[in-house]
């Protein structure tokens, strides 16, 4: 572990190298960020091609975010509404400075950096080297993985468990990474959260054994194919099936996320125009979903 | 005629189905679809009037009074929207 300088108020260091889906990260950061970014982004290996880098060091810095010039946006997130400003490619938050380039990334974290604006900054740069996030259930059987996405409550998570019981494989709960370019797909969650009445529905013999979470969700922990899949197609669940094409791209938009930075969207809205013109896609009824992937 | 150069709102993601390009804020949620000579107009921008203009009376065979007509209905419809913002 490298010291910091003697006087300078940076706290200690530690070299930082690891891949990450389609990213290398490198440099050197905190021991306890270090720790908290190799869980996040390691969660599984991905031997997809890592030719943008991330490169990591302290935030020098000391002024607030908003004493630089730009202009201050909210970025809406899972986690909430987050603070930031933007000047051009770079973007700035409490303990944040971001960077992003089709080429690589920059980051500078400081160790009071919040896990939200992390998240935040990993996903921008996951984005800008080209994938796309999506907000929905993977499911894999002999061969065909098919994304189930929809609003939260459409039953994401009760189709998964049905057709688990078909013979259907969790490859992700509800988020996972999907390279647009080669159609390749790697789950990046675990476990499958439902409502109780949904467990006793469609699988009763699974409630005695099942934890509860502290939203009152039974989390089941079926066992998760893991490595990249081919992506078949996506199925967007809604409460009336549509073939309207402005509604399927609302749809797609709603699962991959707003991207913040300029490089962010321009990757991935060549992204969605891939999906767009590659990939099967249909708006479908939970049950009709259930019984032609039965 | 206007002075100022069009450009795309920075909030707009943009969607290429090949025959019509959507456009939909990511603040709003409003969606707008755009056909062959308004996705001409939308890919010069940044640009002034008298440049979209230019291009449409270039590239369209349209009457200079339709042109100006139809530009400005599609102008105004990108601004209502807050799709378009000055340069």
């Amino acid at each position: 572990m490298a010291a910091g300088a003697p006087g300078s108020g940076h706290p200690a260091t530690e070299p930082v190298a690891f891949r990450s889906l389609a990213v290398q990260v490198e440099g050197e950061l905190a021991p306890v960020l270090a720790a908290a970014l190799k869980a996040d982004w390691q969660r599984q290996e991905v031997a997809w091609p890592t030719e943008h880098t991330v490169r990591l060091s302290p935030l020098t810095e000391t002024e607030p975010p908003q004493a630089f010039a730009g202009q201050a946006i909210t970025a809406q997130t899972q986690n909430g509404p987050l603070e930031l400003w933007a000047d051009g490619e770079v973007f700035r938050a409490a303990g944040l400075r971001l960077e992003t380039s089709a080429q690589g990334s920059v980051v500078e974290l400081s160790p009071s950096v919040s896990p939200a604006l992390l998240l935040l900054a990993f996903t921008e740069v996951q984005r800008a080297a080209g994938l796309l996030p999506l907000h929905a259930s993977v499911l894999s059987r002999d061969g065909q993985t098919v994304a189930v996405s929809g609003p939260s409550g459409a039953g994401k998570s009760t189709a998964a468990l049905r057709l688990l019981a078909q013979g259907w494989h969790l490859v992700a709960e509800d988020w996972a990474w999907l390279d647009p370019l080669h159609g390749q797909l790697a789950g990046w969650d675990t476990g499958l959260r439902l409502r109780p009445e949904s467990l006793e529905r469609f699988a009763p013999q699974l409630l005695a054994d099942t934890p509860t979470d502290a939203h009152g969700k039974r989390v089941l922990s079926p066992p998760r194919l893991t490595g990249p899949q081919g992506l078949s197609g996506v199925f967007f669940l809604g409460a009336a099936p549509s073939v309207s094409r402005l509604a399927l791209v609302r749809a797609i938009w709603e699962m991959v996320g707003v991207p913040l930075t300029p490089a962010a969207r321009h990757a991935t809205q060549a992204g969605v125009n891939r999906l767009m013109t590659e990939l099967p896609m249909e708006q479908i009824d939970r049950d009709d979903l259930v019984r032609r992937l039965a | 005629m206007d002075s100022f150069a069009y450009a795309p709102h920075p909030d707009v993601l943009v969607t290429d189905l090949q025959n019509e390009l959507v456009l939909l804020h990511t603040t709003s949620s409003e969606m707008y679809s755009l056909n062959e000579v308004a996705r001409a107009i939308w890919t010069r921008l940044p640009a002034t009037r008298a440049e979209l203009l230019a291009l449409l009376l270039e590239r369209y065979e349209v009457a200079p009074a339709q042109a100006e007509e139809d530009l400005g209905a599609l102008l105004g419809d990108l601004q209502r929207l807050n799709m378009v913002r000055e340069a």
